[in-house]
């Protein structure tokens, strides 16, 4: 059985009143949701946790007029896309910044799981911050999500060869940045 | 595979992924044995899909904070509609019952209305205030004996009083700031 079609499976049995079903789908999606929202930057530790539950809390509220026309995963990824847009937006109508706690995402992320990131992923990491918002979903999404062009498209809201060129400029560029030579 | 540039490279995300099949898998891995880019890029590949990781996310928190299946409100349904319909009953007795109240009251207001004399005023003495008399101003008996003349001179003594307030006519001069009895 394919993933949608679990996913499918799970969404009737919650919708027939299976809470366990809900608790399948969370773990199944909420280590991909909660790596996004870190690898775009400027939410850190708790806000990914309030990040990904609002992205749920959202999608199950909205569950019965889910149409299956991309998968689930795609489907929770453009609704978190939004709330990180959203949020995004309420930063830059602040008028001062917060100030921001100690160590970024990355950092934060390395103490918490008490892993030491290798310099190779350290240097990725910076490059990938140095992409524009766009190349950074599409590379992040490609990347370490493994999703298709079109999946992609469907998430930032453009075409399938956009999302494409997107990637390769993104790849362009942090292989720049790396001094890894491209053909 | 035509073209390193064209194919492979698009598929090195899903080859990280393990998204690809066996076959395809097979073709990528002997393509990059024999291409220094294709290769450099998967290294660059493998970085970013490793340098970002899930920060850890509490699922048993999400799974709390999601709204209930919605068959848990079909099933709960029929007892509200026989608690709304208990509601319905009860107004449509409250408010039969307030006709009924208010038709009797209507009736015996009439029964009252029609027993009762109009307040016609047959007989009123003015008895005056030392005020009055001093100014000449005395009536004694009904206001019916008295001639037109005499009712000229009155309204006339009357006038000369203080103004009478503007209230609705009532059927004796009570108005007047001289005591009034009505007999």
């Amino acid at each position: 059985m394919s993933d949608e079609a679990i996913d499918r499976e799970l969404i009737a049995r919650w919708l027939a009143g299976d809470q366990r079903a809900a608790t399948t789908l969370v773990e199944r999606h909420a280590a991909a949701l909660s790596r996004f929202a870190a690898a775009m930057g400027g939410v850190t530790g708790s806000d990914v946790d309030e990040l990904v539950q609002d992205t749920f809390v959202r999608a199950f509220n909205s569950l019965e007029s889910f149409r299956g026309e991309s998968s689930l995963r795609t489907w929770l990824f453009t609704i978190e896309r939004r709330l990180m847009l959203d949020r995004r937006r309420a930063e830059r109508r602040r008028p001062e910044k917060m100030p921001v706690a100690e160590g970024d995402a990355a950092s934060e992320y390395t103490a918490l799981d008490g892993i030491v990131a290798d310099e190779m992923q350290e240097r990725v990491r910076v490059a990938v911050d140095q992409l524009t918002a766009l190349q950074r979903e599409v590379f992040t999404l490609r990347v370490t999500e493994g999703l298709s062009y079109k999946e992609i498209a469907d998430i930032v809201g453009s075409t399938e060869g956009a999302a494409r060129v997107h990637y390769h400029h993104a790849m362009r560029a942090v292989k720049e940045y790396l001094g890894v030579p491209h053909a | 595979m035509r073209d390193c540039q064209e194919d492979v490279k698009d598929l090195l995300p899903d080859y990280v992924t393990g998204r690809l099949t066996p076959s395809d898998a097979a073709r990528v891995s002997a393509h990059i044995d024999a291409c220094q880019s294709c290769a450099a890029e998967l290294t660059v590949v493998r970085a970013a899909h490793a340098a970002f990781r899930s920060p850890p996310v509490d699922v048993a928190r999400i799974v709390a904070a999601l709204p209930s299946p919605p068959s848990k409100v079909i099933e709960l349904a029929p007892r509200m509609q026989r608690r709304a319909f208990r509601f319905t009953s009860w107004r449509i007795a409250a408010t039969i019952a307030t006709i009924a109240v208010s038709s009797v009251s209507i009736v015996a207001l009439q029964g009252i209305l029609r027993d009762d004399k109009p307040p016609a005023v047959k007989r009123v003495v003015l008895k005056t205030t030392d005020a009055a008399e001093a100014s000449g101003l005395s009536v004694g008996g009904s206001l019916n004996d008295l001639s037109d003349k005499e009712m000229q001179t009155l309204l006339d003594k009357l006038d000369e009083l203080d103004a009478v307030p503007s209230a609705e006519p009532q059927p004796a001069v009570s108005g007047m700031r001289g005591a009034a009895g009505v007999q």
